[in-house]
Formats: structure tokens, C-alpha cells, sequence
């Protein structure tokens, strides 16, 4: 599994220092360099101007002082984090979040992000980390509440029955094999979309036979809708990780359907690693 | 002392039943008897009399007392040709369902073993809509044999709903499971119109679990669209050698012949044995 890059989109939040800590631990395990970017917004500081609004000092210089006191959070931020040869790459950016965002993932080669989900929508319900995985083509893990990294011993990879993962394969196995893992494969089954034991046991027999998937398990479980089947399946496991694949679907089509995998992240205390089928990505080895 | 009754009306099928039997009765450790009953339905046999018009044996004394002596010595036979000690006879005339319903009380039947396909007669009474209430009626648990074989009860297969199943009809099963010497495997089958989650279905196992105090058992939940097709799915499934049912299942589930959803594969589910529990 080549991880070279770990990005962390950091604002200072407690959650966003789960999410580096969390980042910390993959990158001592992996040798990657861990890359935290603050992003400051346009919009923020045009706020903050309207406060200073009396205050004879021009825009510019504002926010060049603003920046200053911000690296220096930053650098004390990532001191701890600084041990053991972790190489550590520290930006501040200003202007749109997800742009710049996109912007630094693209340019520094990124291989992997770590992100903390607040579950505060923005506009059109969606969070930043849903925006964000709408476009991006590699892995994403999302932590939506402070977890403290431990050895991955079960993932589990929630399964839709119908469309084929061909592309994801390859990473999963990787994911599963880097941490020596058990692979839980689950389909959630809900009265909206029932199937027979019958059914589901033939796809995903299927699906194992083309995946060639090695120390795994299969289950179904009977829930309301897919995200609690999802959770209850996970918490009632103890996996450290839950494998999602996500559909990538941007615009108003994505807004009706609604999707799962940023459900379950706004809901679940376990990290979880959505895999978009979108793109290839570099990351199976 | 326990004590089976197997009706017979001489055909094949109550020969496969009484066969069974036997191999229950042959356990060790159990102190079983053998009542073999035939009933003669007096409303089936007709002669002529003497002005040439058709009469039924009710009618006729010396043909009704012929019938019975007949009937007598076939079961004589019967009990012969399979050199059976412990067993005795009895032949009746009446009502067959009334009548097996009296001797389970009056003998203290502790289980009822019956052949399927024998006659039009019992045909009529396990499949029948309106007299399956007799199975329901018998108070001791009811052993359907379908076809001749090894009878094995490793795998006993228990579809429940958790829920309503009556203390006796468990209190029923785990005797049966003690005879058989059976693994008990409960299964709930979940169905759309009567969808529940995991969560619930599970809470609703342990308090069942609790309850009953059962042993020696797995659980499992499987979906189907039906709760018979379900049923029959799950027992293919674990290889069931035996299936235990509350007796308000039944339904035409003995002789049921589905099509699964997605295929044209035709399962024919006459050849387990079933075993029913009255209230």
C-alpha cells in the first residue's frame, strides 16, 4: 500500500486534532509525510475586516497579521507531532475552502486524506467533507468524533449488492493486507429494498469470487434504512474501520438521492475510509 | 413409560411411518411402546342386500362384523412381520379424526406417528384446510413421515416468531429435543410485510431464549417473501433432518412446491419429516 502523502485539513477544532493524531499514527506506520493545511476563508476574514472596520489598518496587512498569528498556532499544533522522523509539511492558504483545498491535494500529490467531519451542513445540507469527496479521486478517512488510533484488526466493508467494485478491489485488499485484517463484508437489507437470503447470499458469493477476497466473513443485517444497519453491525463487531464505496455524483442529482456513506460518517464514531468509483487511484499496490 | 400411536390403514406410507416408529421406540434409553390403530370408516365399504340395492356396512351387521375381524387380522400381521413385543393393536370404526383425538387422550399418546400420502382418507386429513384444525386439536406433538427412510433428528429446524408460541408447544419441542437427542435450530424468517430489524428481532430471541430456558441451540435470521417459502429455503439450507412447527403454521406447508423469486428451480418439500405441536 503506497501512501507516501497524508493530508490533514486542520481548523483548530478538538476534532480536527483526533483527525491528526489519527493521521500521526497511519504516517508512523506507512513513512508518509503528514501535510496539514489550514485554509483560511476569504469569507472569515472579510468578517473580521467589518469588526476592524474602525480600525485604520489596511485589508492587506490585516490579514498578513492574521496569517502570522495563525502559523504560529499551526507550528505549536504540529509540534508533538513532530517526533519520531515524521516528516511534517505545514500551509495557510486563503480563499475558498474546497477550491484550495483541491488545489493543494492536486499539487502535492496526495495519496490519502484525513478528515474530522463536524456534521455542520453548509449550504445544500453538505458538509465540507462531503463536498470534498464529491472530487476527489482518492482515499478520504472521515473522523467524526475523537478516536484514539488503535490496531486495525476488523474492517468492515458495507456492500451494495448491485453495482460491481471492480476498481476498489485491488485498494481494499491492500487497506485489508497492510493491517493483516478480517474483512466483514456486510449488506444492510431494508424494507425499501428487500431481498431473500437466498438473493443476497448469491451476489455476494459472487462478488467474493471476483474480488478474491481472502480472510473474510459475510452477513446480512435487517435494518430501517442503510446507515443503522451499517453502525449497528460495526459497533456490534468492534471493527476499527469501515470500508464505504461511494458513488461519486455531483449537483442536484446528488442532492435528491442523498448518500449513504455521508450519513454513516455524520453518525458513526468509527473512522471511515469512503473509496469513490469515479477514478482509479495510485494508492493499491 | 412413553407411548406412540401410529395410525395405519395398511398402505405404504403407514408402513414407512410405523418403520420410523420402530426406530424411535429402539432407543436405549428411552422406555417407548407401540399402539398401532386402524380405524374402518364404515362409510366407505358398501354391499348389496338381499333386494340388490346398495347398502353401507353401517347398515349391515354381519358385513360391518366382517370388516373389523379383516381388519383385526391384517393388523396381526402387521405386527408380526415386524416381530413387535411392546406394541398392541386396536381397531375402531367411526370418525378417524374423532377417534384418533379420543385415543391420544384416553391412552396418554405421547407422540403420533403418521405416513403421508396413505390414503385419500388421511390425505384429506393433513391437507385438508378444514381438518388441519385436527392436528391442531391433538394435544400430543404429531410426526409426519413422508417417505421411507433412516429416521435422523440431528438437525431439528424450529420456525418461530418469537413471539406467540404457546408455553406448551415449547415445553412439546424440548421433550422432543431430549428424545431425539436433537441440535435445535431456531430461525426467523423476515419477511417485507412484516419487516423488523436485527436489533429488534434479537432482543426479541434472548427474552425468548430466556423464557423458555433453552439449550443447545443456534439462531438465525432469514429473509424470504414468504414465511413458507422461507421456511423451506432455510431448511435446504442447514440440511434440516427434521422440522418442528407450532401447529397454527401448518397451512398447506407439507406439501408446498415453490418456485423461488428468480428462478424456475422447483422445490419439493414432501420428503423431510414434520413435526407439529397442537396448543
Amino acid at each position: 500500500m503506497k501512501i507516501k502523502k497524508i493530508f490533514v485539513p486542520f481548523d483548530f477544532s478538538d476534532l480536527a486534532e483526533s483527525a491528526l493524531k489519527y493521521a500521526h499514527w497511519l504516517a508512523k506506520q506507512t513513512n508518509a509525510t503528514l501535510c496539514i493545511s489550514h485554509v483560511l476563508d476569504k469569507e472569515k476574514v472579510k468578517a473580521l475586516q467589518q469588526l476592524a472596520i474602525n480600525n485604520p489598518v489596511s485589508a492587506k496587512e490585516y490579514e498578513e497579521q492574521f496569517s502570522e498569528t495563525l502559523k504560529i498556532h499551526l507550528d505549536k499544533a504540529a509540534e508533538s507531532y513532530a517526533v519520531e522522523n515524521i516528516r511534517i509539511l505545514k500551509s495557510i492558504e486563503s480563499g475558498d475552502l474546497i477550491e484550495t483545498l483541491l488545489h493543494q491535494i492536486t499539487e502535492q500529490n496526495i495519496d490519502l486524506i484525513i478528515m474530522a467531519t463536524h456534521g455542520n451542513a453548509g449550504m445544500f445540507g453538505a458538509t465540507h467533507t462531503e463536498q470534498l469527496l464529491r472530487q476527489i479521486s482518492i482515499p478520504l478517512i472521515s473522523i467524526f468524533q475523537p478516536y484514539e488510533p488503535k490496531a486495525i484488526k476488523k474492517i468492515v466493508l458495507a456492500v451494495d449488492i448491485n453495482p460491481t467494485y471492480t476498481e476498489v478491489y485491488a485498494q481494499i485488499k491492500a487497506f485489508q493486507n497492510f493491517w493483516s485484517a478480517k474483512l466483514c463484508i456486510l449488506h444492510v437489507v431494508t424494507p425499501n429494498h428487500f431481498m431473500s437470503s437466498k438473493e443476497v447470499s448469491k451476489k455476494l458469493e459472487r462478488l467474493v469470487v471476483d474480488s478474491k477476497f481472502e480472510n473474510y466473513s459475510i452477513e446480512t443485517v435487517n435494518a430501517y434504512n442503510e446507515e443503522e444497519g451499517i453502525m449497528f453491525f460495526a459497533q456490534k463487531e468492534e471493527a476499527e474501520l469501515i470500508i464505504m464505496i461511494t458513488h461519486q455524483r455531483s449537483g442536484l442529482a446528488h442532492f435528491m438521492t442523498g448518500s449513504i456513506t455521508e450519513e454513516v460518517m455524520k453518525q458513526t464514531s468509527i473512522p471511515v475510509l469512503a473509496l469513490g468509483t469515479k477514478n482509479i487511484s495510485e494508492t493499491s499496490s | 413409560m412413553k407411548k406412540i400411536l401410529i395410525p395405519t390403514d395398511f398402505s405404504e406410507a403407514s408402513n414407512n411411518a410405523l418403520e420410523v416408529a420402530i426406530q424411535i421406540a429402539k432407543k436405549p434409553d428411552q422406555d417407548l411402546s407401540l399402539v398401532l390403530m386402524h380405524v374402518v370408516d364404515l362409510d366407505r365399504f358398501f354391499t348389496t342386500n338381499q333386494s340388490g340395492e346398495y347398502v353401507d356396512a353401517k347398515q349391515d351387521p354381519t358385513y360391518k362384523a366382517h370388516l373389523i375381524e379383516s381388519a383385526g387380522q391384517k393388523l396381526e400381521a402387521l405386527i408380526e412381520k415386524y416381530g413387535l413385543t411392546n406394541a398392541i393393536g386396536k381397531i375402531e370404526t367411526g370418525d378417524v379424526i374423532e377417534l384418533l383425538n379420543k385415543t391420544v387422550s384416553e391412552e396418554e399418546i405421547d407422540l403420533m406417528v403418521i405416513g403421508a400420502h396413505s390414503s385419500s382418507i388421511y390425505k384429506e386429513m393433513l391437507f385438508s384446510s378444514t381438518t388441519d384444525g385436527v392436528i391442531r386439536t391433538v394435544t400430543c406433538p404429531v410426526l409426519t413421515i413422508r417417505k421411507n427412510q433412516t429416521f435422523k433428528a440431528d438437525n431439528l429446524v424450529f420456525a418461530t416468531n418469537l413471539d406467540e408460541e404457546h408455553d406448551n408447544v415449547i415445553t412439546q419441542i424440548k421433550e422432543m429435543q431430549r428424545l431425539f437427542g436433537s441440535n435445535l435450530h431456531l430461525v426467523y424468517i423476515n419477511t417485507p410485510a412484516d419487516f423488523y430489524n436485527n436489533h429488534r428481532i434479537n432482543s426479541m430471541k434472548d427474552n425468548f431464549v430466556d423464557k423458555y430456558q433453552l439449550e443447545n441451540y443456534t439462531f438465525s435470521i432469514y429473509n424470504d417473501f414468504t414465511v413458507e417459502t422461507g421456511i423451506a429455503h432455510f431448511c435446504e439450507d442447514v440440511q434440516a433432518d427434521l422440522l418442528a412447527l407450532a401447529a397454527t403454521h401448518l397451512g398447506n406447508l407439507l406439501d408446498y412446491t415453490i418456485s423461488t423469486h428468480t428462478s424456475d428451480v422447483v422445490i419439493d418439500e414432501s420428503s423431510r419429516p414434520v413435526i407439529t405441536f397442537a396448543r
